[in-house]
């Protein structure tokens, strides 16, 4: 019999640590782009000719979603999920779920806070085409807190399945 | 509730505050109003307003009264497009309606007590039609009949006729509680604030006006409404001092502080001198990014807006001076 915590071998904390990673990264990323895109709509219904330049701003959160497909992706590439020779101990497992929480928490927040700021510079956009390159900056300096979440998570999925 | 402000407020006024964004970029500025100030007549005014949005409106008027409809045209259209259609909550459609509803009130019992129509004092911004206004009281929907009734009990004196020199005190002072009411009940603290600033502008106008009078003292309390930042209580005490004086106390006071006392006390400049702390708070609610500020803050600029217009082109029809009109002009954008 296999050993469990909680009730759950080592591949099931796997799975769990996968599925939060993608879910959190998909939350933010669907709430950010939600908020930017009503407000982008709005100032496009205005003014047809901002189309292009509130474009990018719209797609910034959906990079949150991306991150946590991609922390799904390495734990089942790592833990040998994919190539079905996935073999690990209770404890492991609970690690490998453990280095799943950073991207889990940090894109669902920073998704959603990515859309807030993108609001502003939108009204940025809206106000002078010319500050178009210059909004773009504020929503990207909420994306470095999801890289370094990514960062994080693999360097964990590294160590703890290396 | 604040904890998803975050999340609730994009998704409910993200598609008004983008509109909103572009459409402040289109408020008139201070040169235009310079132009229209400097326009030779009415003609060169409506000329300078045919690339805004005023163009359309006022493109066939001729007199004062054409003027009046199409501006109130105008406003129409963006309480229908902003307060009606822009999932705005239903305490801040009530705040501006209701507004326009007592105005509306009031104007029927002037009309009532002057013995003439009352269409002459109907607007068309209430929450029902002009011609219902101007109807019987039984035209009008139940809650605006039962508000009608309570103010025609305050109003109506021994003889049973409405006291014309007592509508605007009476209502004022229901007009204020109910906006106060329903301001902090909608959930917007920036409503709620303009709500007691209100109440602080009603009451400085009615309190500098009562002491020009040389109103009794008691007389005079019965306007001032509780609510606002400076108490009633504390217009009291301010009333028995010669104006000059009040007028310096009361700038050190609530929303009057560091405003120009001699403005203050001046009716002639007051309206001004209280339209600039208005703009201020309208600043500050144009630099939330999402939430009901914006579009509450862009509907206000837009009255201002037009009651500057207003002032300049019916000041031009009636021949009045190009300085007298500039010194009633405030900022609005």
């Amino acid at each position: 019999m296999k050993e469990t915590i909680l009730g759950m071998t080592g591949l099931d904390w796997a799975y769990l640590g996968a599925a939060f990673a993608a879910i959190g990264g998909g939350i933010g990323s669907s709430i950010g782009i939600t908020s930017i895109a009503n407000t982008a709509a709005g100032i496009v219904s205005e003014d047809s000719e901002k189309f292009g330049k509130l474009l990018p701003l719209a797609a910034m959160p959906g990079t949150q979603g991306i991150y946590g497909l991609v922390t799904m992706i390495l734990v089942f590439v790592f833990t040998g999920i994919f190539a079905g020779t996935a073999d690990l101990t209770a404890a492991e497992g609970l690690r490998v779920f453990y280095a799943c929480l950073p991207v889990t928490f940090l894109c669902l927040v920073s998704g959603i806070y990515q859309g807030l700021t993108a609001v502003g510079a939108a009204g940025m956009v809206a106000r002078r085409d010319e500050d178009a390159g210059k909004a773009l900056i504020f929503p990207a300096l909420v994306e470095t807190y999801a890289v370094f979440s990514l960062v994080v998570t693999i360097l964990m999925l590294l160590y703890v399945t290396g | 509730m604040s904890r998803v402000r975050p999340i609730y407020d994009p998704l409910r006024y993200g598609y008004a505050v983008g509109r909103v964004r572009v459409l402040e970029t289109k408020l008139l500025k201070r040169s235009y109003f310079e132009r229209l100030l400097d326009a030779s007549d009415f003609a060169e005014q409506r000329r300078i307003l045919s690339e805004t949005v005023y163009g359309g409106s006022l493109e066939g008027a001729l007199t004062a009264n054409d003027v009046e409809h199409a501006l109130d045209a105008g406003l129409s259209a963006l309480y229908q497009d902003f307060l009606e259609t822009a999932n705005l909550p239903v305490g801040i459609v009530s705040y501006f309606r209701t507004l326009h509803d007592y105005e509306n009130l009031r104007g029927r019992f002037k009309a009532e007590a002057l013995g003439i129509p009352a269409a002459e004092f109907i607007g068309p911004l209430g929450s029902v039609p002009a011609e219902v206004f101007a109807g019987p009281s039984a035209g009008l929907p139940r809650s605006l009949a039962a508000i009608e009734a309570k103010l025609r009990e305050a109003l109506t004196g021994e003889d049973g006729s409405i006291v014309i020199g007592e509508i605007d005190a009476v209502v004022d002072r229901q007009l204020q509680a109910e906006l106060l009411s329903i301001a902090q009940g909608s959930g917007s603290g920036f409503l709620a604030e303009l709500a007691r600033l209100g109440i602080d502008i009603r009451n400085a106008r009615a309190f500098v006006r009562a002491r020009i009078r040389d109103l009794p003292a008691a007389s005079a309390a019965r306007w001032f409404a509780p609510g606002g930042s400076v108490t009633p209580a504390e217009y009291a005490a301010l009333y028995k001092l010669p104006l000059a004086d009040a007028g310096n106390r009361l700038t050190a006071l609530g929303v009057f502080r560091g405003l120009d006392p001699e403005a203050l006390i001046d009716p002639a400049r007051f309206d001004v001198a209280m339209d600039s702390v208005v703009t201020r708070r309208l600043h500050v609610a144009r630099m939330v990014a999402i939430g009901p500020e914006p579009v509450l803050a862009y509907v206000l600029a837009r009255e201002a807006e037009a009651r500057a217009v207003r002032t300049l082109l019916v000041g031009k029809l009636a021949g009045v001076s190009t300085d007298v009109l500039r010194s009633r002009l405030r900022d609005v954008a």
